[in-house]
């Protein structure tokens, strides 16, 4: 399939204030999206994310640069032939009593359609396939604003999808979302994006859920270039820390969580992680902010653990001398032998 | 597609209620005329010479004439208001022009006592002055929000300007109340009361045809309005220039309510009301069902509020504004109440 790229080149990213005075938020961005990627833009609140992806939507103007779709210059393209190359997932809120999911995906259509606000049978046929893949035929007839926060933002996504553009830009869908919903949107995201060939940037803040889908982040904080490239390889440099710099709160690079800084006990303990079981013992033991190695080999001195016989196994200095069967138990005495 | 037919047979059960209610503003009144003699009047007028006559086609006919054409008026300019300014209290007063109408007549009627001459001398010209000086008025306002909105474009804004140019304008009317004398305050204050029946036969016609027009052309607006129940960015992503559709739809309601306020005077809660019934009727938020639903549903209220206020039976009738408000203001209660969803 041919591919369709957005191509930023030497952007400012900012606004215009009253005045003549300008907030410059990020200068001299040079990024590229391209249909089939899934591209997360992760950056904490204030960074500029929404107002970058205003800016790409020709919402307003960028202070400076250009953005291009293909060969296209951004302001050389009519309202009319933007909506045939990207569609928007917002955050914005609008609660008609009697709006329902079926007309809100129905206005994905427009830019097909005549004057007459009526759909064609290809229309329809559009309609029902993307409803057929998302699996939210249920709730078609059900008005929007009574649906939950996750059924919202499907029915967003397939009102995008219906519109049928190469590019879809979405803020912050995920944020109002529950655990499970996530999953399930970020699933959807990544798979539109590879299957259906489209270009895919949403904003988040959520960096794990970011960090386990997308193909490539872009991180942006204020001030800073953003900076680019696959989720693992920004975790593992450590730039991810630069982009979330609040002192008390770092980002994990091992457990690919964020955690305070700074708890109580800095205890070490060696943990033998091989199991579902030792990987939950793991996540609450660093929760309770012990320091935490992984070890094939128990070394000489120490505290350990390791799961046998559905029981978690205390070692000291190589010797077994406690037997747990469940984390709570572990959580609750285990300070009691630090000392030993 | 359940929801749309069951929609046309609405339209059509609305489409007799209208005409039997037509029927009624023309058989009803203070005198009671019987039927032969209506039909008679209606289609053979050659042959009668009565005081039916007179009572029909001069009086009772563009009465009814005015009160349909009013009520499409009304109904669409409040439901594209609504719409446009995603707000369920928007109505034809939001934007200042029946205030600006008031002023126009105000102006008018109050100052005729000021500077000595008296209107009232010349029945037919009091009409078209009045007419006029409404019409004036209410487009020296919408003319002020048309220049308002080009230079803010931010639509809620244009709103709270119109809102506040209506309060400025009623203080300048009740500077004018103040130093004129009782004749012409009780013009003014009948005028301001509102009424189908100082139409001419002629004037009804024309604006039962500007109603028709306005239909038809806010018809063409069903999409973008349907598209900005999502918000102005979501209508602009899916290519439509919300705010080139923004001006040319407060410039559309902005004159048929001028036309409308110039002929009647202010018509209270029709406007405001009817889109409701019409969107707890059928049920949708989509315009190319509202817009016909409310034009209709408008056309019925109007005549059935005209038909009380006129009092069958009795030697006198009610001021039509006091009709529309008492049934207008329990249907928004209702309303509220039963979908509870005027909600900020």
């Amino acid at each position: 399939m041919e591919k369709t790229v957005l191509h930023i080149e030497n952007l400012t990213n900012g606004l215009s204030l009253s005045r003549g005075k300008k907030l410059v938020l990020q200068e001299n961005l040079h990024l590229r999206l391209q249909s089939g990627q899934f591209v997360c833009l992760l950056g904490p609140n204030g960074a500029g994310k929404s107002t970058f992806l205003r800016i790409l939507m020709g919402f307003q103007p960028a202070l400076a640069g250009t953005i291009s779709y293909d060969e296209q210059k951004l302001k050389d393209i009519s309202l009319k032939e933007l909506s045939h190359l990207a569609a928007v997932v917002l955050t914005d809120r609008f609660s008609d009593p009697y709006l329902t999911a079926m007309d809100v995906i129905s206005l994905g259509r427009y830019p097909y359609g005549s004057l007459i606000a009526k759909l064609n049978t290809e229309d329809t046929h559009v309609i029902q396939q993307i409803v057929n893949t998302l699996n939210i035929g249920d709730l078609m007839e059900k008005v929007f604003r009574q649906l939950s926060d996750g059924e919202k933002q499907k029915v967003l996504i397939a009102r995008a999808l219906v519109q049928d553009t190469p590019f879809i830009f979405l803020d912050e869908p995920i944020a109002f979302v529950d655990s499970p919903g996530r999953i399930e949107i970020m699933e959807m995201l990544s798979d539109i994006a590879h299957k259906h060939h489209k270009g895919i940037l949403m904003t988040t803040h959520d960096i794990e859920t970011a960090l386990e889908y997308a193909d490539i982040l872009w991180l942006m904080n204020r001030g800073k270039p953003i900076e680019t490239g696959i989720p693992e390889d920004l975790a593992m440099q450590g730039k991810i820390n630069d982009y979330f710099d609040k002192k008390a709160i770092q980002f994990d690079r091992f457990s690919a969580r964020f955690r305070l800084q700074d708890k109580k006990t800095s205890a070490t303990l060696f943990i033998k992680n091989n199991s579902l079981e030792t990987f939950w013992l793991w996540k609450a033991l660093s929760r309770k902010g012990f320091k935490l190695v992984n070890v094939e080999t128990f070394p000489e001195k120490g505290l350990g653990f390791y799961f046998e016989n559905r029981e978690f196994i205390l070692l000291h200095d190589h010797k077994p001398i406690r037997r747990f069967s469940n984390i709570q138990s572990v959580l609750a005495e285990v300070e009691h032998y630090l000392d030993i | 597609m359940n929801k749309s037919r069951n929609f046309i047979s609405w339209f059509v059960a609305l489409s007799f209620a209208a005409l039997a209610l037509f029927i009624a503003n023309l058989w009803f009144g203070s005198v009671l005329i019987n039927w032969g003699k209506i039909f008679q009047v209606l289609f053979h007028p050659e042959k009668t010479q009565s005081t039916a006559q007179v009572i029909v086609l001069s009086y009772r006919l563009p009465m009814a004439v005015t009160a349909l054409a009013t009520g499409i008026i009304l109904s669409l300019s409040g439901l594209v208001l609504q719409t446009l300014f995603r707000n369920p209290l928007a109505g034809p007063s939001v934007l200042g022009i029946s205030s600006g109408a008031s002023l126009g007549v105000a102006l008018v009627v109050l100052s005729s006592g000021l500077f000595h001459f008296e209107l009232t001398t010349f029945p037919l010209l009091n009409n078209l002055t009045i007419i006029v000086a409404a019409f004036a008025g209410a487009l020296f306002v919408l003319a002020i929000i048309l220049v308002v909105s080009a230079r803010v474009g931010n639509v809620i804004t244009v709103l709270i300007i119109g809102i506040m140019l209506g309060y400025a304008v009623s203080a300048l009317v009740s500077v004018l109340q103040f130093f004129s004398r009782s004749a012409e305050l009780h013009a003014y204050v009948l005028w301001g009361l509102g009424s189908f029946s100082k139409t001419t036969i002629l004037q009804s016609v024309m604006l039962l045809v500007t109603a028709m027009a306005g239909w038809g052309i806010v018809l063409f607006f069903a999409k973008p309005l349907n598209a900005l129940l999502m918000g102005e960015s979501y209508a602009r992503s899916i290519g439509i220039p919300v705010q080139s559709i923004q001006r040319i739809l407060i410039l559309l309601t902005g004159l048929l309510v001028a036309i409308g306020t110039a002929f009647t005077g202010p018509i209270a809660f029709l406007g405001l009301a009817v889109p409701h019934l019409a969107r707890a009727l059928f049920k949708t938020s989509q315009h190319n069902i509202l817009i016909p639903g409310t034009a209709i549903l408008g056309a019925n209220l109007a005549l059935l509020c005209n038909l009380i206020a006129k009092m069958p039976g009795y030697d006198i009738s009610l001021p039509i504004n006091a009709v529309t408000s008492l049934i207008g203001a329990p249907v928004i209660i209702w309303v509220i109440i039963k979908s509870r969803h005027i909600k900020f």
